[in-house]
């Protein structure tokens, strides 16, 4: 009993992540249709600034307290995310590029972030602090490490967030409208660029934070983005692209497939990798809509 | 109010429509006629500025805004309702008509908005929190005009409002058209039929293959015969 709630702790605090990562794909997907793959390579250059302000081991005399490395790495991926929008997709969308286009430069832009991060960073693994250190803990029945307590903790704070935004707000309502019908959102006065911009924004900060909140248990290192863009991706298409707690779901079922199926099923452990790929192209062939479909968009 | 110069313009390479000069006085109903595919539409995209490429000048309350996006020409008082309704078919009434107040200028408020709006169409008041794609043709089509209202236009331009209404329900916009005008808003209605454009407007533009053939008082094109004449006489 004990074996089994810890690894639910553990397997829920590797679902939020991919949840984090499904949700920085989603905010982007639904009003401007543009898969952007970086969003794994955001997250880790997130973990490396963060590193870099909580330790002394890339810049010297910055030990800055946890809170507000989170604010920064945060502030950081909003700027990456509003750049890139800026210099690499906006010039496309003006000339009426399919989607398509900017989906592949936007794969370049993950080449680039994960050479510069190489080159910034180093090749090998930075630790990163976790702000309530690596204590064993007890919450209720369930047993785990501090770091996961806190993911679990602000991967709820983000997506309720995210989800009062679209529900709840006029401007979360707008940018639902522009994922619905362009042309109509426009003729309310929406600017559509503006939102296309902001999207960016939402989730390079989203992949920046989810990238921070992973580092103390998987260390920064330049390989951690691609998984990250793969299993939050698997994430998005088991979830679908219509809701946000479709993010969530999505990546707790990849987590809990991941690692209980790691544990009982009888499998060797190396072909427990496969399992996200597994799921992805199940679903794609089965349920490409996601388990949440959006609301109805016919008329 | 609204000054058309030379417009010109389409979505590729060739114009869709070429040298149309409208103009609109503070207060007028004007009808846009023509055949389908005459280009109506597409001169609407290119007031709003939702055309791809356009060239040629527009000027709104006496301000050259030929180069303003789409969106400030909302907040100006430019408002269209878009052929085939076009509403959030998934949000509740309350939330497409709040959308519509998106681009409300500051010296409006939303609730009187709202309140003018639902006192226009009570129907909507009564299904504010029903999703719009569950309503009939004809709600959502009188949800599309509230919609457009909730910015407080000066001008607004109407697509075919009226295409695949029942004839009560044209009746019943009708009466609303002729409200709004009452209470001093210039509208343009892009219009296939003359019975409709004697209803709802004073002069009429004649449009076929992209360009104005005529302008003339409605009741003058009326006397003058059958408009399929005209559309056809042209080619």
């Amino acid at each position: 009993m004990e074996d089994f709630l810890e690894l639910l702790v553990s397997a829920t605090a590797s679902g939020c992540v991919y949840g984090l990562l499904a949700l920085a794909y989603l905010v982007i997907i639904r009003p401007t249709s543009i898969i952007n793959f970086a969003v794994g390579e955001w997250a880790a250059s997130g973990a490396f600034v963060g590193v870099a302000v909580l330790s002394t081991l890339v810049w010297p005399a910055l030990e800055w307290p946890w809170w507000s490395a989170l604010l920064i790495v945060a502030a950081f991926g909003a700027l990456v995310g509003y750049g890139t929008e800026l210099l690499c997709v906006r010039p496309l969308v003006a000339r009426g590029a399919p989607e398509l286009s900017a989906i592949l430069v936007l794969l370049g832009v993950l080449v680039i972030f994960r050479e510069g991060n190489t080159l910034l960073f180093g090749a090998s693994p930075l630790p990163s602090p976790a702000p309530f250190g690596f204590r064993r803990m007890l919450i209720g029945p369930f047993p785990g490490v501090s770091q996961q307590f806190l993911i679990i903790g602000a991967t709820f704070g983000v997506f309720l967030s995210a989800w009062l935004f679209f529900e709840r707000t006029v401007w979360g309502r707008a940018f639902e409208a522009v994922a619905l019908n362009r042309k109509a959102a426009a003729l309310m006065g929406i600017d559509l660029r503006m939102v296309g911009a902001l999207a960016f924004a939402a989730g390079g900060a989203i992949a920046a934070v989810a990238g921070l909140l992973v580092s103390p248990l998987t260390s920064a290192h330049f390989l951690m983005g691609l998984p990250l863009a793969t299993q939050g991706f698997t994430a998005l298409v088991i979830g679908g692209i219509g809701r946000v707690e479709g993010a969530l779901l999505g990546g707790l079922i990849l987590a809990f497939v991941e690692q209980f199926g790691a544990r009982w099923l009888p499998v060797p452990s190396g072909m427990t990798l496969a399992f996200p790929f597994v799921l992805l192209i199940g679903f794609l062939l089965f349920r490409p809509t996601g388990l949440l479909r959006a609301p109805e968009t016919r008329v | 109010m609204l000054e058309a110069r030379a417009l010109a313009g389409g979505y590729r390479k060739a114009d869709v429509i070429a040298d149309i000069d409208l103009r609109l006085d503070a207060g007028e109903s004007v009808a846009l006629l023509g055949p389908n595919g005459a280009g109506k539409s597409t001169v609407l995209a290119a007031l709003t500025a939702t055309l791809p490429r356009r060239s040629g000048a527009i000027l709104f309350n006496g301000r050259d805004v030929s180069a303003e996006p789409g969106h400030k020409l909302v907040a100006a008082g430019l408002a269209l309702v878009p052929e085939g309704r076009q509403i959030f078919a998934p949000f509740t009434v309350r939330d497409n008509l709040r959308l519509g107040a998106i681009a409300l200028p500051r010296a409006h408020r939303v609730a009187d908005r709202f309140d003018y709006v639902f006192t226009l169409f009570p129907r909507l008041a009564e299904r504010a929190s029903q999703r719009a794609g569950t309503m009939s043709g004809g709600e959502q089509q009188m949800l599309a005009i509230g919609r457009a209202l909730m910015s407080a236009p000066r001008l607004l331009l109407l697509d075919e409002p009226f295409l695949g209404l029942a004839p009560m329900i044209v009746e019943e916009i009708l009466a609303t058209l002729a409200r709004l005008r009452a209470d001093g808003l210039t509208t343009l209605i892009v219009e296939q039929k003359l019975e409709i454009a004697l209803a709802c407007a004073t002069r009429a533009y004649v449009m076929v293959n992209g360009r104005v053939i005529r302008h003339a008082p409605c009741a003058e094109l009326a006397a003058g015969g059958d408009l399929q004449d005209i559309y056809f006489s042209a080619n």
